[in-house]
């Protein structure tokens, strides 16, 4: 069974005149599995993202998530599975400059209902892992953009998601900090986490197990021979 | 853990978190979080210590104008001290007699004064047995509470506004034993209250009273349980006339003034054996004033109060716009409209919460200023303390109601594209 199962997926914006974001996508991501999405500007990763990560729901077409109908779920139950199974990283990195490093890794643990009493070792913990101990008590705002990003990755998996989505993690990052990042994903799906990641950038291409593409809204495989 | 230790943790867990929460992003903008508190705090100790001045104030000019519209003085006699000698019997007085003979007499030579006369409780000191027939016991006709006898001049009659039959109040100023009954007394001792009473007697102490009348209840003396005997007749009944008193009615608002010169009047030889008191009545004047000033208060103070939960859920609304990332960040982790929307609300109610407290504060300075700066006595309540934080916590909620709905309405798929 596939943690993530979409077909014929649709997305259409109702503006005017309407935007039709995604048209009929397939998509599967096995456990443990590492997927690239890549596309040029505009053509719907970002709504594809938010709609495997249940922030937005489908115009059409279904969703399976872990084997569950998910495409027309109610709010509370996206909302459990959301601090349930998913983790986000996203292009800004989203790192709450007003509070400090081990503040905002704590908001995760918190949507989560992680028990009080166990939050303090997860946190130094997953700090440890993406090398941020020593700054544990610095702003957000304070960071290095690398820094931001390995911070927004210890948010999304101190929680222990099943899924880790990504939407251009390695965007603003120069080589060595790409790099780090994508060994912190390298050892989450080591154990298990599977992850979608958007990106523009051919060696995060080349680190997935498998790359698919979207073009106006319709999905095409990528041969590793033209990364 | 335990089940139960379980159930409070699921039960105590969000609530902490969402003080953490707020203290966390109240300390981290700490400026506004001081202003907002402040607002709170300014005008919840403007609406306390506006309502609480008022009163105070309203009670003081009620006082002032009790006194300028006084027209009741009474003065009563000073117990003799144990170790004097004798009074010396001038005036016109005997040595057991401290008011003089001729009191209504001095009162009338008194321009201010336009009524005034002795009254003496003759059933405080000794008991008189009054009685319907020569031989009776009083008839207890459901009440075991014995008529009094009451000795009083005419002058007392007018000054009281009691209202009686004014042709034959001369009786009270004589010697004669007559008797006018107040309706309770006349109904105790099984009187038809006539409008001729001629050949009806009751007895006191074995001796005949002619019933002359009858008095209605006065403006300032109840004698509806009374047996009314004339002064001279009830004084030959007591030892002295220690319990004796004076009623002076004056000149509308003279009473400070009269209260000041009626004891020289009336024994200016020993003005230390009498003691002046005015006799304060509650009127509608001084409610009215009272409920005026307190309307006028709260409404000044509930104006400030709307203008303080604009102003915050302003500043709120504000806030939930420049979060919007935030809120997407925290949907996306999992938090549920509720918890968006109880971080707005918690927010306010903090706020509230501790600007109440700043306010008991304020207002309770304000009052003790004021107070000290006009003379008059400070009226603290504890409630206030409580009232503060209490009003605060109610604007809190009504300011961050409606940022709160927007935070939750947020849709977390554009949140998230914000930066
Ligand atoms: N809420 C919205 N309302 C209307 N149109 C939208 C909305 N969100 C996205 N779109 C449109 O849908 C299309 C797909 O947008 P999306 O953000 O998914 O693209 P993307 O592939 O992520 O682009 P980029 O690489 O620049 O981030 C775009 O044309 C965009 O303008
Ligand atoms: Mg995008």
């Amino acid at each position: 069974m596939s943690l993530v199962e979409l077909s014929e997926v649709t997305k259409t914006y109702d503006v005017s005149p309407p935007v039709h974001a995604l048209c009929g996508v397939n998509l599967t991501v096995g456990e443990g599995e590492r997927v690239a999405v890549l596309g040029r500007s505009g053509s719907g990763k970002s709504t594809l993202l938010n709609i495997v990560g249940l922030l937005d729901e489908p115009s059409s077409g279904s969703y399976l998530l872990a084997g569950r109908d998910v495409a027309a779920a109610n709010d509370k139950v996206r909302d459990g599975l959301r601090a349930a199974f998913l983790g986000f990283v996203f292009q800004e990195s989203h790192v709450l400059g007003n509070r400090t490093v081990a503040q905002n890794v704590w908001l995760g643990l918190m949507a989560s209902g992680v028990p009080r009493a166990e939050r303090g070792d997860l946190t130094q913990g997953v700090l440890e892992r993406v090398g941020l101990t020593h700054r544990s008590d610095s702003l957000g705002r304070l960071l290095s953009g690398g820094e931001k990003q390995r911070l927004a990755v210890a948010r999304a998996v101190v929680t222990s998601p099943k899924l880790l989505l990504a939407d251009e993690p390695t965007g603003n990052l120069d080589d060595a900090n790409a790099a780090s990042i994508l060994d912190l994903f390298d050892s989450q799906s080591a154990t298990g986490v599977a992850v979608l990641v958007i990106t523009h950038d051919a060696r995060t291409a080349r680190w997935a197990d498998r790359v698919v593409r979207l073009v106006d809204g319709k999905m095409q495989p990528v041969l590793r021979s033209e990364l | 853990m335990s089940r139960r230790g379980r159930l409070v943790e699921r039960l105590l867990t969000p609530l902490a978190d969402l003080l953490d929460d707020v203290l966390v992003e109240l300390g981290s903008r700490r400026a506004r979080a001081a202003l907002m508190i402040l607002a709170v705090g300014l005008s919840a100790g403007a609406l306390q210590s506006s309502v609480g001045l008022s009163h105070q104030a309203s009670a003081q000019i009620g006082a002032d104008i009790a006194a300028s519209t006084l027209d009741l003085v009474s003065v009563a006699v000073v117990p003799r001290p144990a170790h004097a000698g004798t009074t010396t019997a001038r005036s016109g007085a005997s040595a057991r007699q401290i008011l003089p003979d001729d009191t209504e007499a001095r009162l009338a030579a008194v321009d201010m004064i336009a009524d005034g006369g002795r009254r003496l409780d003759v059933s405080d000191s000794v008991s008189p047995v009054v009685t319907r027939l020569p031989s009776d016991q009083i008839k207890s006709s459901g009440n075991d509470d014995p008529p009094d006898v009451v000795a009083i001049t005419s002058g007392y009659l007018r000054a009281s506004r009691t209202p009686a039959p004014s042709d034959l109040s001369f009786f009270l100023d004589g010697h004669t034993s007559v008797a006018f009954l107040g309706s309770a007394a006349a109904e105790a001792l099984g009187v038809p209250q006539t409008a001729d009473p001629t050949g009806l007697q009751i007895w006191i102490d074995g001796q005949p009273f002619d019933v002359v009348g009858f008095v209605g209840s006065g403006q300032s003396a109840a004698l509806s349980n009374a047996i009314v005997v004339p002064y001279a007749v009830g004084l030959a009944m007591v030892p002295d006339d220690s319990d004796s008193s004076v009623l002076v009615r004056t000149q509308p608002g003279a009473g400070a003034q009269v209260a000041k010169i009626v004891v020289n009047a009336l024994r200016p030889d020993a003005p230390e054996r009498l003691a002046v008191s005015p006799v304060v009545s509650v009127s509608d004047l001084r409610r009215g004033v009272s409920t005026q000033m307190d309307r006028l208060a709260a409404w000044s103070g509930a104006i400030l109060m709307v203008l303080t939960i604009l102003l915050i859920a302003n500043s709120m609304v504000v806030a939930v716009m420049a979060r919007t990332m935030e809120i997407g960040l925290r949907r996306a982790l999992g938090c549920s409209r509720r918890r968006v929307a109880g971080v707005f609300l918690a927010e306010g109610v903090l706020v509230g919460f501790l600007g109440g407290l700043v306010g008991a504060g304020v207002s309770a300075v304000a009052v003790v200023a004021a107070a000290a700066l006009n003379d008059w006595t400070a009226v603290l309540q504890p409630v206030w303390v409580a009232m503060g934080p209490a009003v605060g916590v109610m604007v809190g909620l009504i300011a961050s109601a409606y940022p709160a709905a927007r935070a939750a309405a947020i849709s977390p798929a554009l949140a998230v594209r914000s930066e």
